[in-house]
């Protein structure tokens, strides 16, 4: 096992200059500070430097060094914060590796791959994490709470407990193992069959919320005959549904706006109200 | 308990949470209208109705989240601004929810006049960074702005919560029956907003069938939510281990 992790890693162990610690202040700094100067002109670039600059100070000793290094992570950066840890544990081996021989890490080579792989590991992080596993969280907590049960603060400390795990693992790993490793971890195919299993079980758990959250109902009679009863004679809360799927037309087909859409439920629910179908 | 007491935590809540201290848990859990519903319950004495009312704002944004921290609605700006408003003068959850939801939409201005003024901070940096001052960095990545996002984030909030009350008591008493009904019919759809939201980011039209497989549990099979959870994952595992198979199948053939 041992004779294997050799083998992979790119920086010799013998010759870290960085401990554990260094590691784990850096990550702690940019947990910390990651979208606090967050700005149109480099985004998360002041975090991002100001989160290694300890680990840079460290690394070089002659202050030009330290100016050049310092202003190479000031250029624009923007990123999945705790995904980003891939790309915060490389960007660290790399400087590593170039406070000890400059002509083996060309600067180029370690702001290209920040800025090469920001939008891919992104991607990753907003759709997997946010998009999925962290949706899945917040509509736990929201249901909880919605019934009045005090544990839904537990489902979202608990998604943010996972965030920060995923930060200290995908550091670590990436410090540990070099620059490969994003490939390996990112194109696994545990990986695609987790999204894919997740997916699956998001897009179950929309049909389940909307029956039990969603409601829409209306007091209309013909001829004394209550039209729900008889709808839901045939189809239990038809209207709901209906809604959903309106709504997924309006958002995936025709492209309207969140803010058109709240503002046209509104309109229409007073207009339906007003006239006495709701 | 006093108003001014909880104007400063509302107010407190907001700036944390937009300010990204912290940033994932100010970005998930401070910012969560269940949190922020839960703190306002217990400050006025009402911890289960804030905890209803939040959790009812947070279905609805449960689907929108900030690919490239851009943010089209802002959940905590909706539930700082409306909570507290709702427990005191004895709003139902739909209500809250249906005037939550606008207020929400003010929130993207707040946040993108946030990265303006912050881009002040990038010359700063430079500055310091030319000078090889790390602690200076450091400084423009979490202080400065911190405190510029006082006026910016905390202030707003504040003033709202302290003038506010007074505002929607009073038009909502002056808003005819068939208002105040139609804010309680659309407080009731727009949880569907959320959930269409989630449907189009998945971005999978053929799971669609999951979708009515949900609902049918529920809506006709009466199932409680844990049970339907547990009946999705079931449906997650047998989807994946369908496709290995399949996968491991073809790869056989060849």
């Amino acid at each position: 096992m041992s004779n294997e992790v050799n083998t992979t890693q790119t920086v010799d162990t013998s010759e870290k200059y960085l401990t554990q610690k260094d590691l784990n202040k850096a990550m702690f700094r940019w947990y910390l500070s990651a979208e606090m100067p967050l700005n149109y002109e480099n985004m998360q670039g002041i975090a991002f430097c100001g989160s290694i600059a300890p680990i840079l100070k460290k690394l070089y000793t002659k202050k030009e060094d330290l100016v050049d290094a310092l202003k190479r992570h000031l250029l624009l950066y923007n990123c999945n914060i705790t995904a980003g840890g891939l790309i915060l544990g490389t960007t660290i081996a790399m400087e590593e590796q170039r406070a000890k021989n400059p002509a083996e890490m060309p600067d180029a080579a370690i702001t290209g791959l920040k800025t090469g792989l920001m939008g891919p590991v992104a991607a990753f992080g907003d759709s997997f994490d946010w998009g999925i596993i962290g949706t899945l969280f917040k509509i736990a907590a929201a249901t909880l709470a919605a019934a009045g049960n005090p544990f839904a603060l537990a489902a979202l400390l608990v998604f943010a407990a996972y965030c920060i795990v995923e930060l200290v693992i995908f550091t670590n790993l990436t410090y540990k193992k070099g620059r490969s490793s994003i490939k390996t971890i990112m194109g696994s195919g545990l990986m695609q069959d987790v999204i894919s299993g997740a997916n699956v079980l998001a897009m179950f758990m929309m049909g389940a919320m909307t029956a039990g959250m969603v409601s829409l109902t209306t007091p209309l009679k013909v001829a004394g005959v209550v039209i729900q009863e008889k709808l839901d004679g045939i189809f239990p809360g038809i209207f709901p549904l209906a809604a959903l799927f309106l709504i997924y037309y309006l958002v995936r087909h025709k492209k309207v706006g969140t803010g058109k859409i709240v503002l046209a439920i509104i309109a229409v629910s007073i207009l339906g109200a007003f006239i006495g179908i709701v | 308990m006093n108003t001014v007491v909880i104007a400063i935590v509302m107010g407190i809540m907001y700036w944390w949470c937009r300010g990204m201290i912290f940033s994932y848990f100010g970005f998930l859990f401070i910012s969560s209208p269940v949190t922020v519903g839960i703190v306002a319950g217990l400050l006025m004495g009402q911890p289960i109705q804030g905890l209803i009312i939040g959790g009812g704002i947070a279905l609805v944004f449960a689907g929108i989240i900030a690919p490239g921290g851009n943010l089209p609605t802002d959940e905590c700006l909706a539930a700082t601004c409306v909570i507290p408003i709702a427990i005191q003068s004895g709003m139902n959850a739909t209500t809250a929810i249906a005037l939550a939801v606008p207020v929400g939409l003010l929130g993207a201005f707040v946040t993108n006049l946030r990265k303006v003024i912050n881009t002040y901070f990038v010359k700063m940096a430079e500055d310091y960074a030319e000078k090889g001052n790390t602690s200076g960095i450091w400084r423009c990545a979490t202080l400065y702005p911190a405190i510029a996002a006082i006026p910016l984030l905390f202030l707003p909030v504040f003033i709202i919560n302290l003038v506010g009350q007074d505002v929607v008591v009073n038009v909502m008493n002056a808003l005819p029956t068939f208002v105040t009904h139609g804010l309680e019919v659309a407080g009731g759809i727009l949880p569907a907003l959320g959930f269409a939201l989630i449907m189009n980011m998945i971005g999978k039209p053929k799971l669609i069938p999951y979708v009515f497989l949900g609902y049918v549990i529920v809506a006709v099979g009466g199932v409680n939510s844990l049970t339907a959870g547990i009946v999705a994952i079931c449906a997650a595992f047998i989807y994946v281990f369908q496709k290995r198979e399949i996968v491991e199948e073809v790869k056989d053939n060849e």
